[in-house]
């Protein structure tokens, strides 16, 4: 089952994502905002092929229902669907600039006039870092609205940082190179371990931090110079001044790559992890380590297990940087980006790869994968993963039902609740 | 011209700062500092092409080593990981500068500042991959 791709020419450095909205920050410094909804409507030229993009491009999540995989048991149904998705794997979905104009729903020089190092969009916020820091402005704007995001962002930190990645609570990992790992915490209740740096700022490590990702509670912190580790949080029941149970998620260890791939060596390697899986780059390709958070060690559960290994093809280069998403893993090389898909498969984009990003925390763009190459921003779905059983599949990440409990449903099909995003914080 | 290190390089007619070349980045130097493997005479011109070119912000300056498009290594790194790019600083703001070969991957403060890989993009010495991935602090073929 291939991808279905959809092609946006021009010079981009940047992309993001959200409620309906495509930012693309341009090479020469502007960033514009589309109405995303508004663009796939306009490549949908058949009734037949509505559903199958809608499910590719505007809801990537409501096809992983409890209630559809039961649907999906029966031969015809899942026939039917997969007939859908490849009626419109071949078509070409291309729009030149001039053809995205229409779809325009705001431009303005990018905040602070400095083209962003890495950027995330969260709870309406716009969050991104450059030499001068790490800032946050309001996005998801009226179109009453001058501009679509803050064109006065605030300046958080002065930290000349690598990387940043939100999680799905109101927390971002902050990676500083030689500065460490950091933690940007918005939650109501902070940690009472950590040292503060800034006002809502937390070190979690003085070691070296190229990029992170969450993994359940904790971070996986990649070094791609010195040892990766996997920072762990635990909760922390204590109690507010009313003595109600007030828990916080506290720091609890660091368990060093080393330990997580049992190696002996001293020799460096690139890791990276998110939610229950982590990898280890290899000379040909990568291993997988499944990683049960819940292990319960007394009983003989082990917290790591080895899965196995993937082999890539020599041209492509060295492994250099590395994702995962629920429809697979991205594996970024010298010469190529490579997806391995859930099912087996792969998919080659052959480089030089500007920028690429994966929405797995998403809530409707979780099955895409946007790679900006030179004169082009590619947008692919990928719609095999839904008719996997997500416990035995061994790539990608392991959809649970979890995220429906924990978040109220948003559905493209559904009208959208503008109050889920108002409030910032989680009740912990 | 012959070189002595740790010695200000009266550079008036060629740039807008003077130079010295610090004993500490050389084979014999400091083992916990990157080190240069170009000569003096070339260490002093990356420092000139990265004035006239304006490659700097305030008290810093950045330089590569280009020859027919392509950058050359200018030095390596404790790890004795080869490096394609230099650092100057005018640490004490008196227009008296001194550089090294900055090791991007390792030290957050050794990446240059987006206006300047912006500039090596345009003027095609480097690729807007390549500037991202050095702004991401990530590995790329320079």
């Amino acid at each position: 089952m291939q991808p279905v791709k959809i092609t946006l020419k021009g010079d981009y450095y940047d992309c993001q994502i959200y409620r309906g909205r495509l930012y693309l920050w341009t090479f020469n410094g502007d960033l514009k905002v589309y109405n995303w909804n508004e663009i796939v409507q306009s490549l949908i030229k058949k009734d037949t092929d509505k559903i199958a993009m809608t499910f590719c491009f505007l809801d990537g999540n409501y096809l992983y229902k409890s209630s559809l995989i039961e649907l999906f048991k029966d031969v015809d149904f899942k026939k039917l669907l997969l007939n859908k998705f490849s009626r419109i794997e071949k078509p070409v979905f291309h729009l030149t600039e001039k053809e995205l104009d229409k779809f325009l729903f705001g431009q303005q020089e990018t905040p602070t006039g400095i083209l962003p190092t890495d950027t995330e969009i969260y709870s309406n916020k716009l969050y991104f870092i450059h030499e001068k820091g790490l800032f946050s402005g309001s996005a998801h704007r009226n179109k009453s609205d001058k501009y679509p995001v803050s064109s006065r962002p605030t300046k958080l930190w002065d930290c000349n940082l690598l990387s940043i990645k939100a999680n799905k609570y109101p927390q971002l990992a902050l990676s500083g190179g030689d500065e460490g790992l950091f933690e940007l915490n918005m939650a109501t209740s902070l940690p009472s371990n950590l040292e503060r740096v800034e006002r809502k700022i937390f070190q979690i490590s003085k070691n070296h931090s190229s990029f992170s990702n969450y993994s359940f509670l904790n971070i996986y912190n990649t070094s791609l110079v010195e040892n990766s580790f996997l920072a762990m949080f635990k909760w922390n029941i204590t109690k507010d001044k009313n003595q109600n149970d007030k828990p916080l998620r506290d720091y609890d260890t660091s368990i060093a790559d080393k330990e997580i791939f049992n190696i002996n060596s001293n020799r460096h390697f690139i890791s990276w992890g998110i939610e229950d899986k982590i990898y280890k780059a290899t000379n040909g390709g990568f291993e997988i380590i499944k990683f049960n958070n819940y292990a319960n060690e007394e009983k003989g559960e082990q917290k790591f297990t080895r899965l196995n290994s993937v082999n890539l093809q020599a041209w492509k280069g060295k492994v250099i940087n590395g994702g995962t998403a629920y429809f697979g893993n991205i594996v970024e090389c010298e010469n190529a980006l490579v997806v391995v898909q859930s099912n087996g498969e792969y998919l080659t984009i052959p480089g030089p790869i500007t920028r690429w990003r994966v929405y797995p925390r998403s809530m409707n763009y979780e099955n895409h994968l946007h790679v900006i190459l030179d004169d082009r921003i590619e947008i692919y779905s990928f719609n095999h993963d839904y008719f996997l059983d997500q416990e035995e599949k061994n790539i990608g990440i392991q959809f649970t039902s979890e995220k429906h409990r924990r978040m109220r449903r948003t559905s493209y099909f559904d009208d959208t609740d503008e109050s889920l995003f108002d409030n910032d914080d989680l009740p912990f | 011209m012959a070189f002595t290190t740790d010695t200000e390089i009266d550079l008036t007619t060629r740039t807008t700062g003077n130079y010295i070349i610090s004993s500490q980045h050389r084979r014999t130097g400091n083992p916990h500092k990157s080190i240069w493997t170009i000569t003096f005479d070339e260490e002093v011109e990356c420092f000139i092409n990265a004035m006239n070119g304006n490659w700097k912000t305030e008290a810093v300056a950045w330089g590569i080593k280009v020859l027919d498009d392509v950058l050359h290594v200018v030095g390596l790194n404790t790890n004795n990981q080869e490096l394609k790019i230099a650092k100057f600083v005018d640490g004490n703001k008196t227009n008296v500068w001194h550089g090294y070969p900055a090791d991007y991957m390792s030290k957050s403060q050794d990446r240059p500042e987006t206006v300047i890989l912006k500039t090596w993009v345009d003027n095609g010495y480097i690729t807007k991959a390549k500037m991202s991935k050095i702004r991401l602090g990530q590995s790329c073929n320079l």
